[in-house]
């Protein structure tokens, strides 16, 4: 197959934002499949909304934030919903294993976060957004992104101080 | 301003993104237009053929193939077809990323024959079925 002109960029862009989309998507889907289908659908219509070139990341954050919602209203998505166990078995983060299990203790403690704070420290930490560019995906003031994920990095400290002490 | 925890939680890096996946990103949506191009070239392709074969259909000439000596019969006779079923098979991505719902069409084909002095009419139905590709934009 020939090779498209733009791949070289796509695939640089891809390979340094793919993963934190899949992140965040992981966090508004049911199941890994799900995340997968949602993060190519939004990169396309992301892609195809600039023009044929590499989108802005806020507006791929926000794309798959709306097609993750569509996704969770429509039928296939709730039969599958009842059919399996819900994102348990994904691996949030790559392993480090100088650091045993501490990528599983930091999935965990995100999990436990309530989702308006997960989101917010996900979209912050591994998005790399700005508090202006999280509140119009989140749909909240800027004040309120902010405190957000003030509360979620203590409710983070508390739990994870000791395993990055 | 960060501290030190924020900067360790940020250096965590997130899980790869799965084979599949990559696969599936390994090349750029293909344009707007060239996608288009591409669904316009297979619309026009199949609005022709079933163009075709409806023409064909309604405007043949009765059967010939008659046994020798008989006569040739003359009836009042209709041809139509008409679609009674879709059905949505499966997505599926092309090569290029593209991807395609593939539908399930159904038609029926019916000759119907009328008797020119008896209220005897005969129809005929050929039921027949073809999976079309469409392709799937997201706007």
């Amino acid at each position: 197959m020939a090779s498209h002109p733009n791949s070289d960029p796509w695939q640089l862009w891809i390979t340094e934002r793919g993963q934190s989309f899949l992140l965040y998507a992981r966090q508004h889907t049911r199941c890994e499949e799900d995340a997968c289908d949602v993060v190519q659908e939004a990169l396309t219509e992301s892609w195809h909304r600039c023009g044929g070139k590499i989108p802005d990341p806020a507006l791929v954050f926000a794309t798959i934030r709306r097609r993750a919602i569509d996704q969770g209203r429509s039928m296939d998505s709730r039969i599958r919903r009842d059919t399996r166990h819900v994102g348990q078995a994904e691996v949030w983060f790559q392993p480090d294993f100088s650091a045993a299990d501490t990528h599983l203790v930091v999935t965990e403690a995100l999990r436990k976060l309530p989702e308006s704070l997960r989101e917010t420290v996900t979209l912050r930490l591994w998005g790399d957004l700005s508090f202006p560019e999280i509140s119009e995906i989140t749909r909240v003031p800027v004040a309120t992104a902010t405190s957000r994920y003030r509360l979620a990095i203590e409710r983070l400290r508390e739990t994870l101080g000791p395993v990055f002490s | 301003m960060n501290d030190s925890f924020e900067e360790k939680l940020r250096a965590m890096s997130p899980g790869a993104l799965p084979e599949s996946l990559r696969q599936r990103l390994s090349e750029p949506p293909l344009s707007r237009a060239a996608s288009n191009g591409k669904v316009m070239r297979i619309a026009f392709g199949l609005a022709a053929a079933a163009c075709v074969t409806f023409v064909i259909s309604r405007f043949s000439p009765p059967s010939t193939s008659l046994p020798p000596g008989a006569s040739v019969p003359s009836f009042a006779a209709d041809r139509e077809q008409r679609v009674t079923g879709l059905r949505s098979l499966a997505v599926v991505t092309d090569e290029s990323n593209q991807r395609w719902k593939l539908v399930e069409v159904n038609w029926v084909e019916e000759q119907t024959l009328v008797s020119a002095t008896q209220p005897l009419t005969v129809q005929l139905q050929n039921h027949r079925r073809a999976v079309v590709p469409v392709a799937i934009h997201f706007d």
